[in-house]
């Protein structure tokens, strides 16, 4: 180990400047998307990220707002090279893709890849993904948890060219405004996505103006060995061990079922081993995964548990081996749908993959989390306007507690961290109006740690009809506390018409709303850790432990 | 006695301006006296009670300039009481008031956790506890429209419980008051009434903007800071009429501009940021009279660095940041800090690379070289091994520990597998690539290309690093001001009154421009008159500056532009804001105004000139000669006292400037020039 850096083609100083400069470039990229974009998805709740990749689809830095992406965004870039052919680029090119199973996540999670020439030559390439606010299909916001093949999810974009040497392609565009409910917000958050790929492009062309083509290649590959070497290092601190763990989906999007997830992890040495292959076979409704959104949760836990400074490129996975069943609900193939596999099944891919590594370093692990992104969407025409609206939102829940630490309350936990869309720019965009939004209190397991508490919030339609999709979890399960600590309270779902009274509802479904409909969505807290200490009155938001 | 504007602004003669910047080690005193000249003084501070340090070290000060308290005319101050109380969590016992369905807000925040990855860092815990929110039965929708009234029975029995719990200062932030504030102030009037607390306040009093969150934040934190700094200003202000200074107490505000201590008291959270500012403020002004069109001013301390961007010698402005992790909207400068200082620690880390910082030596230990325990190899260290700095700073008060730090070095060089002054160098290159990030992220994420700008460097090692920076950026040049160390007290001596106010206000077409106009021109008269009537300056000599906050329709982030009457010239303005900062404009989309703001500036009499202060000269001779490496070798390096450098000199590097508050060096291949004002300007040399 000690050694390794003098078989590099970098010194330990210029690695550093190396690496500065591509996290900086890729932060821009970020940035720039996150304030030039339209809809509250990207600009508020900023479920987007920014790349840059070596001209084979190697990523060498990313800007990552939620560590979905960490995995996502690689698979998908490699893989949309390879279909178009790099030889096929011409400077000026922007691909586009949203295809699930070339390692996007679901359709809304658009990809927008540039390729970066300097003198006529491939030496890099851009790409940032966001999530749009509609992509079409059967339900505004193009989130249904029912549909049972993509093609009810929404229009899917194979890798093509959304724009050739410089100029955007109007047919292109005008097929996908067609198919799309959103078509203002949508055409404006694209042009924020070429705009800040073209960002990216000028920075690459100032680097390699800078340090010449040939070190600028030699950085990119030193920068994704200095990530595995740094990764390796860090498996290395953990003990060995292989355990198993499964925990179960409570519903398919179509109809309540168990669904397990079965991981086993076997540790050793300075690799890692994360085996799904017991998972269940994909199933009818819109919780199956893409290959790339099981890899992007094997990432994220083997930062979190290991060290969360390690860099987020393609060195970051090498010595991490994560192996799927193609057909299963964490590798799914044609034509499954696949619309909450991110919002449900990467969250509970997490939570099995804790439980298994729980065993292995119980004093790093912390309890379940609220085991869901809980995406409610809300969309239909506002009759104000006569304009297609979408409202999409995902929302916190509690955290699971730690070993020192309690978790947090309403907060988004694991492949999420988007913000919350305000209360006053939900009623000013949208036919609703926000009721409550608040903590649930005493939904948090108890425990010498306790867990966070959920999050309420309940909207009202105040104008015309709408289609609410609300996918959650933890209703019918629990997420669990660890030695000793309690489960938590799970999630509730319910509606409330003005003359019919109130029904509860599953963790996933599809409701129509009238004007004055109430949505009312409780999302679960987080589990305890630990035996609870003689139980302390008014344990209610006290201070964190702090590091 | 009352002050009058002319006694504020005009300079007479025998009288003394004195400016005083409270920072964490360090409080800096300038004293400017009539003929230009200024005296630095530096004194520790004094955190548990910051007056003591202001005006002992004032005092000093004074002496050293052979004046007095009785002749100050001027007497500006940036202080870190507002910074400190929230920093260190010692602010008033705060209660919320919020809409029936709200009372968790400011526990929710974004929902968002701060580390992606790290499990065990969580948010900060919000400033006010559970137990003293409260929720009230009343209701606007987002068009203004009443929903439900608030209903006086609630609030008798609301007042009771408030006044149970005991609070000091009471926001009531009510959903959309942003539209209309009626509801909030009914509230308000109706606790105050009932003497709920000593002190009520609508949020919508403190920001009127929208987004519940960020407002109901901001307003907390006013209320959280307020009572310590009223206490602190009211306090230092006794002492200093005990002393007899005839001057008023103004402070620096977030914005770069002064406020009157009186309300300073009541506008506090509008000082979060004033010990930030003044350096800036200072390179602001700089920048203006040295005729430099784009200019990044660099502030480095021992564990941050301060960086901002100043076009046409005017601060870059936010209007929304954060402040120890909770949202605050106020008119700020914008001022990006990052963790990389002189104590930034070095560390190899498990992939082999050179790391320096966030770590930071700080005060204490500090540096290896200084001997006070510092195990751990640091920037300054780097700089003394490599010969930059001498043997001893501050004039000789602090000796440097070189062989300590030099075994040090060699260790740390034996970890990496390089020589001991590669090593060193590839410290300073990797703080250099650090700092040279966050240059590029002020500039280059506002649209300006680093290759346009002149570094300002300041703050006592911000002139160890120009020289590096320059040519890692490529950019125009570095210019350091004549007390660098002291530069953020120095900066203050000439800052202006200020104040902002703001309203929303809506237009998306140039038929509702006149309402615009209207609401502008009410809070363009609302703000000369409270320049008027509060800080009793001369009306005559207020400008006050017209602004709209713009965006395209369906967008949440907002540009700040200058009014114009115009919708046609006003939105030509900002598609070339939004050109320059984003890389696009969008001629389809609808322009929407959502805000107004204006902004009343009096500006220090005699402001506008630098003085000159140093007369021209032959080339002076070095006082010694001391090997520096620069770049891959060591150069014999000649050394000069800057005081003994005459204007108009132009000297090739390398060489070292040695000054009580700062060292200065100038690489190889770089020639710096000595001007009148006392600045030096740093270029490559031209081929």
């Amino acid at each position: 180990m000690t050694t390794d850096h003098l078989t590099d083609d970098l010194g330990p100083v210029e690695l550093e400047i190396a690496r500065h400069r591509f996290e900086s470039t890729a932060e821009e990229v970020g940035t720039a998307l996150i304030r030039t974009s339209y809809s509250p998805n990207i600009k508020d709740r900023r479920d987007c990220s920014a790349g840059v990749y070596s001209p084979t689809g190697e990523l060498i830095a990313q800007a990552e707002h939620i560590p979905l992406h960490l995995g996502l965004m690689p698979t998908m870039v490699r893989n949309v090279l390879a279909e178009v052919g790099t030889g096929s680029l011409e400077p000026g090119d922007v691909l586009i893709s949203n295809n699930p199973y070339l390692g996007g996540s679901h359709l809304p999670d658009t990809c927008l890849v540039t390729p970066v020439f300097v003198d006529g030559r491939l030496v890099a390439v851009v790409a940032n993904m966001a999530h749009h606010v509609d992509v079409g299909g059967i339900v505004p916001g193009s989130m249904a948890t029912h549909a049972t093949e993509i093609f009810q999810e929404g229009v899917r974009i194979p890798p093509v060219k959304l724009a050739c040497r410089g100029e955007l392609r109007a047919d292109l565009m005008a097929v996908l405004m067609a198919n799309v409910r959103t078509a203002d917000k949508t055409r404006g958050d694209l042009m924020a996505q070429l705009a800040a790929n073209r960002l990216g492009e000028r920075r690459i062309g100032e680097m390699v103006a800078e340090w010449g083509p040939e070190l600028f290649e030699r950085s990119c590959a030193a920068l994704v060995r200095y990530a595995e070497r740094r990764t390796r290092a860090a498996l290395a601190a953990l003990p060995d061990g292989t355990a198993s763990f499964t925990d179960h989906l409570e519903h398919d999007g179509v109809a309540p079922r168990s669904i397990p997830i079965s991981v086993t992890v076997r540790k050793q040495g300075d690799a890692v081993e994360i085996d799904l292959t017991g998972s269940a076979d994909q199933v009818p409704g819109a919780v199956n995964c893409s290959y790339a959104v099981t890899e992007a949760c094997a990432g994220y836990v083997v930062k979190a548990l290991t060290d969360p400074t390690l860099p987020s490129n393609a060195g970051l996975m090498r010595p991490v081996r994560v192996l799927t069943r193609p057909g299963s609900v964490c590798a799914a193939e044609f034509p499954a749908p696949v619309a909450n596999g991110n919002t449900q099944t990467a969250q509970r891919i997490v939570d099995a993959l804790l439980g298994a590594f729980a065993q292995i370093v119980p004093d790093r692990v912390p309890a379940a989390s609220s085991g869901s992104m809980s995406i409610v969407t809300v969309g239909g025409q506002d009759p104000r306007t006569g304009r297609y609206y979408s409202y999409v939102e995902t929302y916190g829940g509690g955290q699971g507690a730690g070993p020192h630490t309690d978790g947090d309350s309403a907060v988004h936990t694991h492949m999420t961290n988007t913000r919350n869309t305000p209360c006053e720019v939900i009623e000013r965009e949208y036919p609703l109006r926000v009721d409550r939004y608040a903590i649930a209190r005493g939904t948090g397991g108890a425990g010498r740690c306790r867990g966070g508490d959920g999050l309420i919030r309940e909207i009202t339609l105040t104008d015309g009809t709408a289609t609410a999709v609300v996918a959650t979890a933890r209703v019918d399960t629990r997420p669990w506390g660890l030695h000793g600590g309690q489960d938590a309270v799970g999630a509730r779902v319910a509606v409330t018409h003005q003359n019919s009274g109130t029904t509860e509802l599953p963790a996933m479904s599809s409701v129509r709303l009238e004007a004055g409909t109430t949505l009312s969505v409780r999302t679960a807290g987080g589990g305890g850790f630990g035996e609870a200490r003689p139980p302390v009155a008014g344990v209610e938001g006290s201070a964190h432990a702090q590091a | 006695m009352r002050p009058t504007g002319s006694e504020v602004h005009a300079d007479r003669a025998g009288r003394v301006r004195v400016a005083v910047d409270t920072g964490g080690t360090f409080t800096d005193v300038a004293v400017r006296r009539p003929d230009g000249s200024v005296e630095v003084w530096k004194v520790s501070s004094s955190p548990r009670a910051p007056d003591d340090a202001v005006v002992g070290g004032v005092e000093e000060a004074l002496e050293r300039a052979g004046a007095g308290f009785g002749s100050v005319e001027r007497f500006v101050h940036g202080t870190t009481v507002a910074t400190n109380t929230l920093l260190t969590r010692t602010g008033a016992r705060v209660g919320l008031v919020t809409t029936a369905g709200f009372a968790d807000m400011l526990h929710i925040g974004h929902q968002s956790r701060p580390a992606l990855y790290d499990l065990s860092v969580r948010r900060p815990a919000p400033l006010v506890p559970h137990e003293l929110t409260w929720e009230v039965t009343e209701r606007l929708a987002a068009d203004g429209s009443v929903l439900v009234a608030p209903a006086a029975s609630e609030l008798d029995g609301l007042a009771e419980r408030i006044r149970g719990a005991a609070p000091e200062v009471v926001v009531v932030s009510l959903l959309n008051a942003y539209v209309d504030p009626a509801h909030e102030q009914l509230v308000v009037e109706h606790l105050r009434r009932a003497g709920a607390a000593p002190s009520v306040l609508a949020a919508t009093s403190v920001t009127p903007e929208m987004r519940e969150y960020e407002r109901t934040s901001t307003a907390v934190i006013s209320g959280y800071v307020q009572p310590a700094i009223a206490d602190y200003l009211e306090r230092l202000e006794t002492r200093l009429a005990e002393r007899a200074m005839p001057a008023r107490l103004w402070v620096m505000q977030s914005n770069g501009g002064l406020l009157g201590a009186g309300s300073a008291r009541e506008h506090s959270v509008r000082t979060v940021l004033s010990g930030l500012v003044g350096g800036v403020i200072g390179a602001a002004r700089w920048a203006a009279q040295l005729g430099l069109p784009q200019v990044v001013s660099f502030d480095i301390g021992g564990t941050s660095t301060d960086i901002a961007l100043i076009r046409n010698g005017v601060p870059g402005e936010m209007t929304s940041g954060e402040l120890e992790g909770y949202p605050l909207r106020m008119p700020a400068v914008d001022v990006h800090t990052i963790g990389a200082g002189g104590g930034s620690i070095a560390w190899r880390d498990a992939g082999g690379s050179l790391r320096v910082g966030p770590q930071s030596a700080g005060a204490r230990p500090g540096p290896v070289c200084y001997g006070l325990g510092g195990a751990q190899i640091t920037v300054t260290d780097a700089h003394a091994l490599l010969g930059r700095l001498g043997t001893s700073l501050l004039g000789g008060r602090l000796a440097l520990d070189l062989d300590r730090a030099r075994e040090r070095l060699t260790a740390f060089a034996g970890e990496l597998g390089l020589d001991e002054d590669e090593t060193a160098a590839g410290v300073l290159r990797v703080i250099t690539a650090t700092m040279a990030r966050g240059v590029r992220k002020v500039s280059i994420e506002r649209g300006i290309d680093p290759r346009d700008c002149v570094l300002m460097a300041f703050g006592g090692a911000g002139p160890l690093h120009a020289t590096d920076l320059i040519r890692e950026l490529g950019m125009k040049g570095a210019v350091v001001p004549p007390h660098p160390g002291i530069a953020s007290a120095v900066g203050m001596l000439d800052a202006p009154i200020r104040h902002d106010f703001a309203a929303a206000a809506t237009a998306t077409s140039a038929a509702e421009l006149d309402t615009v106009a209207r609401t502008l021109d009410v809070l363009t008269a609302d703000a000369i008159r409270f320049l008027e009537e509060r800080e009793r300056v001369d009306p005559a000599l207020v400008t006050a500056d017209r602004l709209v906050d713009a965006r395209y329709l369906g967008q949440s982030y907002d540009l700040t532009v200058p009014w114009q009457p115009d919708f046609a010239a006003l939105r030509k303005t900002f598609d070339n804001a939004h050109l320059e900062r984003y890389g696009f404009d969008d001629p389809d989309a609808v322009l929407e105004i959502v805000a107004v703001r204006a902004s009343a500036v009096v500006e220090a009499a005699g402001a506008a000139e630098l003085p000159r202060t140093v007369a021209e000269g032959a080339p002076p001779e070095p006082v010694a000669t001391r090997s520096v490496r620069f770049g891959a070798r060591r150069h014999d390096c000649p050394l000069y006292r800057r005081d003994d450098v005459p204007a108009g000199v132009e000297l090739a590097g390398p060489l070292v400037f040695e000054q009580l508050d700062s060292t200065v060096v100038v690489a190889p291949g770089q020639v710096c020039h000595h001007d009148t004002f006392g600045f030096l300007h740093i270029h490559e040399e031209r081929p």
